[in-house]
């Protein structure tokens, strides 16, 4: 599965589905849940509700622009 | 300084986005600290909003305060550091720092039950790097925010206004959580039935996730190589994936599997998912996407090493290894409580 979230703004605009997972996943552990992003709730940043973003570790310096970085200023309010 | 906070919202806007969140610069990584606070008391937000907020601003200055304190202490490129101290062969610190002690046990164990992918001696010089991170994003969530999850919440410094005491009982956030430079730590408080969303970043494209997952009390932690080049050495001459992300209890662990598993390449992580059940995302070099979990292949079809067919003579041959690697992780989680 692979989503496209497309940042305009500094806010996160729309998010689209442009690979689909090929099986539904199976029950997990209680305390993590590792699942793929169905078209339907990737219709927006919001039914997304995703706060946090794993990568690759990030520099400061590279900070601004990414995905967290655009994620926080939403969460702010769109400042 | 290089502290960006951000403007906490009025009483009058909060409703829909009450999550706090401040971002930190420390060792050129950015910490984003989000304190998500409980909804409001009817008629009484403004005083809530004021308290979690100045309480949240308390827990930020100290987790900045602490960082530096571990950068300066562990910091292989600062020549004052501890770390420094021990590659020139001075090793001091070994007596009078409880937590470099810690740390230098962890390191041992990690090359231990990772079978040598996790190696603190690569190329003979001592470098914890690769586990101080993933301890300090810990400590930092347990000593600074997890006091704003507990009911009754007194350690904030710096708070002027006392909060009244019919609502004292309650604590005063739901939800916490920091993210340093991909490596994500959370946790929820005990009534909350609050889930963490994460994003799992598409190392082709930093601007796309490749999946998700949930958690809600945990850690998820990703290695590789979109970002900062070939950070991590390679121990192995084995296919290497792209990147790996591991979701587990701590983020301490899961730093450690993956960049164990980035190091060590598929074969040997293929025997760690196993003997740890370890739940996963990796990417091999071709683009492809495998997902593990409580260490099982959920996605057919790869090519190589197949961690879901264990015929029985393997796994009995695995058994004694397993055991010695079970034990080891319990150490290292039994270590981390006093600390914290």
């Amino acid at each position: 599965m692979q989503v496209q979230i497309t940042v305009s703004g500094g806010s996160i605009s729309t998010v689209t589905a442009i690979k689909y997972p090929n099986e539904t996943n199976q029950s997990q552990t209680i305390s993590a849940q590792v699942i793929p992003t169905y078209e339907q709730e990737a219709v927006s940043a919001q039914s997304a509700d995703i706060k946090l973003v794993s990568g690759a570790t990030e520099t400061y310096t590279g900070f601004t622009g990414s995905l967290q970085d655009a994620i926080n200023q939403a969460e702010q309010g769109g400042s | 300084m290089t502290r960006n906070d951000v403007e906490v919202q009025g009483a009058g806007t909060g409703h829909d986005k009450p999550m706090l969140v401040h971002v930190l610069n420390v060792m050129n990584i950015p910490f984003t600290i989000m304190v998500k606070p409980w909804g409001a008391v009817p008629g009484d937000h403004h005083r809530d909003q004021t308290a979690i907020a100045s309480a949240t601003d308390a827990a930020v200055s100290q987790i900045d305060a602490f960082l530096r304190d571990v950068d300066m202490r562990f910091s292989p490129f600062k020549q004052e550091s501890s770390v420094s101290a021990a590659r020139r062969g001075e090793w001091s610190a070994m007596l009078r720092d409880r937590e470099f002690r810690e740390i230098y046990a962890k390191t041992a164990l990690a090359n231990t039950i990772t079978h040598g992918a996790f190696d603190a001696y690569y190329q003979g010089h001592y470098d914890p790097t690769g586990l101080v991170k993933g301890w300090a994003i810990e400590t930092a969530i347990a000593r600074f925010l997890r006091p704003l999850l507990q009911p009754s919440v007194a350690p904030v410094p710096h708070r002027t206004t006392q909060p009244s005491r019919d609502t004292d009982h309650r604590a005063l956030a739901e939800a916490v959580a920091i993210n340093a430079g991909g490596d994500i730590r959370t946790a929820v408080a005990q009534h909350s039935d609050y889930i963490w969303h994460i994003g799992i970043e598409d190392p082709e494209d930093t601007k796309a996730l490749l999946g998700s997952c949930q958690i809600r009390d945990g850690g998820v932690a990703t290695s590789g190589f979109s970002k900062r080049g070939a950070h991590i050495a390679h121990t192995t001459e084995d296919e290497v994936f792209t990147q790996l992300t591991v979701i587990s209890d701590s983020v301490e662990d899961a730093d450690l599997w993956a960049t164990a598993g980035i190091a060590g390449g598929m074969h040997l992580w293929s025997a760690l998912v196993k003997e740890q059940g370890l739940t996963a995302v990796a990417v091999r070099g071709n683009g492809e996407v495998i997902r593990y979990s409580d260490g099982r292949l959920l996605d057919s079809n790869i090519p190589g090493p197949k961690v879901t067919t264990a015929p029985s003579n393997t796994a009995q041959s695995n058994t004694a290894q397993s055991t010695t690697a079970q034990s080891a992780t319990a150490q290292i989680r039994e270590t981390r409580g006093p600390s914290c």
